[in-house]
């Protein structure tokens, strides 16, 4: 008899915590990030914001298990972090991958598992996008941070009693100091910053236009090889990079000349730079801005919204006004 | 629970124990086999993964080596189409094919599909504008496209089988910014070597295949065009690793991306060996088992006969003893505990015959004392003196002895003859010795006077029948001296110390101390003497009481002797 009552209190205890079970809320949302590798400052803190936001949403109801992986610059490793995010039943992935072309084989894997992703930094293309509609892809357009050097030039040359205009004759004399010929980030820059000029209506002039392949170095040099033929010419300089503007700044310093100097990437030296009044303006690639989107995009994905192929997130112009924000 | 463990028998005990520690041998294999096994399957795939990711390497190394190559083009196409320089840009393609042995050709071409530069100056595929490597670059500009395996499809050079790279690029016509097509013909034998470079097992093989999953090489000979299974493998598998059945041979496949090319590679390696001999470490596990398990089985049965059989014997030598054979003696041989045992069965059977002869001998003791008694008693000679002392007594008209004289006899006989019970209650004895006195009395004819002082409180404690009249018996006939006139018998009774005392002294020649001495070791000897009334009176004694009773004599010469009778209170209900 007694063991009777056990079994039916056993049984009532086992049915009992199974209906609880089925009652509650699942448990916390898992949430797999795949970054391409840990040693690239913009993903670090690109990786760090996005653990910071998702735990800044949770509520009582939805906590969030985040893992993020280092695909140490090796696609095999991703691919077998992916894989294991896909073994562990995530809910939702965000992935940077290592090697754009390996994003036909990584979509058709996550929606052979039925996983919403973001991919995130590194655009697949098109077609890999068009594979399945619970993918979408937050970004930054290269273009835009040519755009924006361009506007901060726009910004001075409009500025009243701007002294820009050195020779007065109305006309914008630049020189370009730009990365790797093969880098579609040099060439789309080189252009965008002054389309916008142009297409703003100021009248620009190239003086020089010379590689420095993204390198401080270089950079000085080929500024330096820009003053000896130009001089006093020279209105504005544009560097595809800060590196490169900072090599620039050190050569106008040496000729003891004042020039404008507008960089890219709103690098440590460059704000410092800012702060001592030699770089006029840098543009920031925003890993906090584009952090908090691909986090929304894949909350939104996951509660099954239909979502754009592709988000951009806009940079941000950094100039003497505002370059202590970004510290 | 425990109840029923103890009813088991000894055979089952063990077979139960058997199973218990079998089931906890099988249980613990089968983790530990479970535990080995998991940590060869992750042998074989980390290995695997290892082997995998080395001809991936081997591979992206090669191609990066190619697109390197690419890259440092596009910019010479870039700064020598700036310098509107054509001519030089040929001689930069032919000076690459020079020192690049696996670049075949290079040539640059414009969207829409004219040679603008080459390395070889020879008239080009006209239907350029269709082939698959210069559509897809135009498509996706961004990348390097990697064609497939293929007959050089270009300037038609003959039947050299190459891979063509090709990327949109950037060059400049007068200055202006246009895009056209970088091809570069790359030779297949390297690249067919880097697949037989790393060991992958008998029959290992890799294939490697298009995003669209169309088999671009395989190292396998009979795997061609896309119908093989390892192409089916490959398109199955899609991403990641497993262990497959290839042609019944265990393959561990692994399929990845190839770095910057849309391709995918699969990887077969040749993990029989292992998995067979998994599978051959499980059958003799098993064999090894079933052997223990039946080797246990027969030891333990073994053991469990020696030691049930003796137990058998043991018992059926027990149950004749039950039926009272004592006679019967086991003999076993075997287990040292059990011989013990049989020994000690032997020793207890020996004890409880001696105990049993004992009690027999002691029975028969009684009933011959007993027996001697009643014929003291019914002594024909006493009888005849008696009634001649009646009748003597009767000529002397003295009627009243005469009658008192028949009342002693008549009760002194129905006493002696009632047998019906060991003990009697003191007053009874005391009675029936008064009975005897007073016949004794007369024929003596008064030659002694008797006196009794038996305390109140002890008369109707119970004491053996018959055993106070041999030691008066004995008081009259060695005490009375033919000389004397009226000798005395004193008959005391008295309790002291848990102990009732009985004595009856009379006044005599005495006895010497030698002589008690003697009369000691006489009664205490199983010899017939001459003084069987106190031998038996003393040997009831230690029958009924144990050692505790005693017979104590004595005496001093010419004076008096006392025959003490001492016995233990209170176990009257034990005898």
């Amino acid at each position: 008899m007694k063991k009777f009552l056990l079994l039916v209190a056993l049984t009532a205890l086992v049915l009992g915590s199974f209906t609880a079970c089925t009652a509650k809320p699942k448990g916390p949302v898992k949430v797999g990030i795949a970054i391409y590798k840990f040693d690239d400052t913009f993903m670090t803190n690109y990786r760090t914001e996005m653990e910071t936001y998702l735990k800044s949403l949770e509520t009582t109801e939805t906590k969030y298990e985040i893992t993020i992986t280092d695909g140490k610059n090796d696609q095999a490793t991703q691919t077998e972090q992916i894989d294991s995010f896909i073994a562990q039943d995530y809910d939702v992935l965000v992935i940077n991958l290592v090697d754009l072309t390996a994003a036909g084989a990584i979509i058709a894997k996550v929606k052979a598992a039925g996983i919403p992703t973001v991919f995130i930094n590194r655009q697949p293309s098109t077609a890999d996008m068009a594979l399945w509609d619970k993918i979408t892809y937050v970004g930054a357009k290269a273009e835009d941070s040519g755009t924006y050097q361009g506007e901060i030039a726009l910004d001075l040359w409009n500025a009243a009693g701007s002294t820009m205009d050195k020779n007065g004759d109305g006309i914008l004399q630049y020189v370009m100091l730009m990365g790797q010929a093969i880098h579609q980030d040099a060439a789309l820059r080189t252009e965008y910053s002054i389309k916008k000029l142009v297409d703003a209506g100021v009248k620009v002039e190239k003086l020089f236009e010379e590689r420095a392949n993204w390198n401080r170095d270089e950079g000085q040099v080929q500024m330096a090889s820009a003053i000896a033929q130009y001089g006093d010419k020279i209105e504005v300089v544009f560097g595809n990079n800060d590196d490169m503007a900072l090599g620039a700044i050190q050569a106008l310093k040496a000729a003891t000349m004042v020039v404008p100097v507008i960089g890219v990437d709103a690098t440590a030296p460059a704000l410092d730079s800012i702060g001592l009044g030699d770089l006029a303006g840098t543009v920031l690639n925003d890993s906090v801005g584009q952090a908090h989107t691909s986090v929304d995009k894949a909350l939104a994905l996951l509660k099954g919204d239909t979502l754009e192929k592709e988000y951009w997130v806009p940079y941000v112009k950094v100039t003497p006004e505002n370059f202590e924000d970004f510290k | 629970m425990i109840k029923r463990l103890n009813d088991l028998s000894i055979g089952k005990s063990i077979f139960i124990s058997i199973l218990i520690f079998t089931g906890f041998l099988t249980i613990s294999t089968i983790l530990s086999n479970q535990l080995i096994f998991d940590r060869t399957d992750r042998l074989i795939e980390s290995t695997s993964k290892e082997i995998n990711k080395q001809v991936i390497m081997n591979y992206e190394n090669y191609l990066s080596n190619m697109i390197g190559i690419s890259n440092s083009l596009q910019e010479y196409i870039i700064d020598t189409t700036q310098a509107n320089d054509f001519d030089e840009l040929s001689r930069l393609f032919v000076l690459t094919t020079n020192i690049e042995k696996n670049i075949l050709n290079v040539a640059l071409i414009s969207e829409d599909g004219l040679l603008v530069a080459s390395s070889v100056d020879v008239k080009i595929n006209p239907n350029i504008l269709d082939i698959e490597w210069f559509l897809e670059a135009k498509k996706t500009p961004d990348i390097h496209h990697f064609s497939g395996l293929h007959t050089e499809n270009f300037f038609m050079l003959g039947k050299k089988e190459v891979f063509t790279v090709s990327k949109s690029v950037q060059y400049f016509v007068n200055n202006v910014s246009t895009r056209g097509v970088l091809m570069i013909d790359i030779d297949t034998s390297n690249f067919k070597t880097l697949a037989q470079q790393t060991n992958l097992g008998e029959k290992g093989h890799i294939v490697i295949s298009s995003q669209a999953e169309k088999v671009i090489y395989s190292s396998d000979p009979l795997c061609y065009g896309d119908d093989c299974t390892s192409a089916a493998i490959l398109k199955e598998i899609g991403l990641g690793g497993r262990l497959v059945k290839w042609n019944n041979l265990n393959m561990y496949v692994n399929v990845n991306t190839i770095r910057d090319t849309r391709w995918k590679i699969a990887t077969f390696i040749n993990v029989n060996e292992i998995v067979s001999t998994k599978a051959d470490i499980l059958i003799r596990l098993i064999l090894i088992f079933a052997l223990t398990l039946f080797t246990t089985s027969l030891i333990s049965s073994y053991f469990t006969r020696r030691i049930t059989l003796p137990m058998n014997t043991l018992k059926s030598h027990i149950a004749l003893i039950e039926k009272g054979d004592f006679e019967s003696r086991v003999h076993i041989s075997g287990l040292k505990e059990v011989t013990l045992l049989a020994e000690a069965f032997n020793t207890m059977s020996n004890r409880i015959r001696e105990l049993m002869d004992k009690v027999f001998t002691e029975q028969n003791e009684k009933r011959k004392t007993q027996f001697i008694a009643l014929q003291n008693q019914i002594n024909p000679h006493f009888l005849y003196n008696t009634l001649d002392s009646i009748v003597s007594l009767s000529e002397n008209n003295r009627n009243k002895d005469v009658e008192n004289a028949i009342i002693a006899l008549s009760k002194f006989f129905r006493m002696s003859i009632s047998n019906e019970m060991n003990l009697v209650e003191l007053k009874d004895e005391i009675e029936h010795v008064r009975n005897y006195l007073l016949i004794q009395q007369i024929r003596y004819q008064n030659t002694f006077v008797f006196d009794f002082e038996i305390d109140e409180e002890i008369l109707h404690h119970k004491v053996i029948k018959l055993s106070l009249q041999p030691l008066v018996e004995n008081a009259i006939l060695h005490g009375i001296h033919p000389d004397d006139e009226y000798s005395t018998i004193l008959i005391k009774g008295y309790a002291k110390d848990n102990f009732l005392y009985i004595e009856v002294f009379n006044e005599g020649y005495g006895i010497s101390k030698e002589r008690i001495q003697e009369i000691h070791t006489m009664i205490q000897s199983n010899q017939n003497t001459s003084s069987m009334g106190l031998k038996n009176v003393y040997q009831r004694l230690k029958l009924y009481y144990g050692d505790q009773a005693d017979l104590i004599l004595e005496s001093e010469l010419d004076e008096y002797t006392k025959v003490i009778m001492k016995m233990p209170l209170g176990m009257e209900e034990s005898l």
